[in-house]
């Protein structure tokens, strides 16, 4: 059985997915050439694909037994430039390639990655790990934000994540004025955002390329469920509080961000 | 670590991943209840949690190709790794050779410094001599009370892990109180070297709550 994991979140202890618990026990059972062949599939839908969370689990697994003793290191020796090249993958779609030493940074984030493996022996990382073996993406993609947000202010350049006007001025040329109705109906296009929590690719693709302050507007509104306003309530959370102004601007940004959506979708078919 | 990373404080790095990382993906209920932890973020993780939700929405990514290659920068990131576990065996070595010869860091405390440290910690003398002669499995031993232990003492979270996860030393000239004396092939868990070392239920409670 594997080993506990000690991370806790506001629910209590981490507790792996059956599914990732029965993966690591087989492959527990598995020789290193057995695992280095399952972790070279890059289709998570192929038989013996070996999940990233189960990979994270093999390394510190192996790590610890070998206790940094170089030669017996072969587990982390073997799996672990795979998993990097899953995370090099992810960085080469998610870490725009405008910004300043983009290249480079994808390297920091990968050698910081490598660098909780070798930390937890001894003691140190805070065991950070253990979210990595309940939803490696998600994990990932939080020290991936972490870094790329630290670089970007480091390097005083403000980055979006995908080309889009930038918008922290409100853009009062809307055609006519904003009405609820507009933005009453969001249409079937994000009826998945806000009853699944889904966006076809399509549709990623287009809300990435909204300027920052429309896409915001739009993710706090269609995703996290936030009111627009509260009047009658002002210590409620809405999106307006989140984004630090009016109801009426942030019913401005919702109207530009659908109605961009409708026309680029309308284009796209 | 390079300077590819934030300067949230390392609570907030935790309650962030956990905000990701939870069952039903990043939720407004976790998003309030980490700007109401960390106001002064507030802004900073709003932006946050808006590219943690592209990220939860986005479709499965594509499959690529299987490719065995590797990168050079991946190669470059293999060999900082193995440094990195190079300096932590020379690391261990030196500290196993120091605990051999002369004396570990708990072994240079006198008595009274032994005494001290016991308070610190809410236990026993005995239980502190447990910790020193290391009779207890270091892999029982949680990362809460390693901790714990580096805030009671001088020394770093580095040295304290590489001095219990090392070879138990012989308790020679040792006395305990207790009729089964520790020895290193008799292991105790953390638990029960908890229970057996004349803790109070208050003080036992406290320590397996670490």
């Amino acid at each position: 059985m594997a080993r506990p994991l000690e991370k806790t979140n506001d629910d209590g202890p981490l507790i792996r997915s059956s599914e990732i618990e029965a993966e690591i026990d087989t492959a527990r059972g598995q020789d290193l050439e057995t695992l280095r062949h399952r972790a070279v599939i890059s289709d998570p839908k192929a038989p013996d694909y070996l999940r990233s969370e189960t990979l994270v689990h093999l390394i510190r697994h192996g790590l610890r037994q070998s206790n940094a003793e170089a030669t017996h290191n072969q587990v982390a020796n073997r799996l672990l430039p795979l998993l990097l090249k899953r995370c090099e993958r992810n960085l080469q779609r998610k870490v725009d390639a405008k910004l300043p030493d983009a290249e480079t940074l994808r390297e920091e984030i990968l050698r910081d990655f490598s660098m909780l493996f070798a930390d937890e022996l001894v003691g140190e990382g805070g065991l950070k790990l253990d979210f990595y073996e309940i939803r490696f993406n998600m994990a990932f993609a939080s020290f991936r934000i972490d870094a790329v947000r630290a670089h970007v202010r480091r390097e005083n350049h403000r980055a979006t994540l995908a080309p889009g006007r930038r918008d922290d001025i409100d853009d009062n040329t809307a055609q006519r004025a904003f009405t609820e109705e507009d933005i009453a109906d969001p249409g079937p296009d994000l009826e998945n955002l806000i009853t699944r929590r889904q966006l076809t690719k399509k549709l990623h693709a287009a809300v990435l390329t909204l300027p920052e302050a429309d896409r915001k507007a739009l993710i706090l509104r269609y995703f996290y469920g936030y009111k627009i306003e509260s009047p009658t309530n002002p210590e409620e959370t809405t999106v307006a509080t989140l984004c630090n102004v009016s109801g009426r601007v942030i019913g401005k940004r919702l109207k530009r961000a659908l109605e961009t959506l409708r026309s680029m979708l309308r284009e796209a078919t | 670590m390079t300077q590819a990373q934030s300067n949230f404080p390392d609570e907030l790095k935790d309650a962030l991943y956990a905000f990701a990382t939870s069952a039903n993906g990043p939720t407004a209920q976790g998003l309030d209840e980490l700007t109401r932890r960390y106001p002064e973020f507030a802004s900073q993780l709003t932006d946050i949690a808006v590219e943690l939700a592209l990220e939860s929405a986005e479709s499965d990514a594509e499959a690529f190709a299987a490719d065995e290659a590797t990168s050079p920068a991946i190669s470059r990131v293999m060999s900082s790794f193995n440094n990195r576990l190079h300096e932590i065996a020379t690391l261990k070595q030196r500290l196993e050779m120091k605990s051999a010869s002369s004396a570990n860091p708990f072994a240079t405390l006198s008595r009274e410094t032994l005494t001290a440290l016991a308070a610190r910690l809410g236990a026993t003398r005995l239980f502190v001599i447990k910790l020193r002669d290391r009779v207890i499995d270091p892999a029982t031993i949680t990362a809460g009370f390693r901790s714990f232990l580096a805030e009671c003492t001088q020394w770093t979270l580095s040295e304290i892990n590489l001095h219990l996860d090392a070879v138990p030393v012989a308790a020679i000239g040792v006395r305990y109180k207790s009729k089964e004396k520790p020895t290193p092939q008799a292991r105790q868990t953390f638990e029960e070297a908890v229970r057996s070392s004349n803790l109070s239920a208050e003080q036992q409670a406290r320590l397996l709550r670490l």
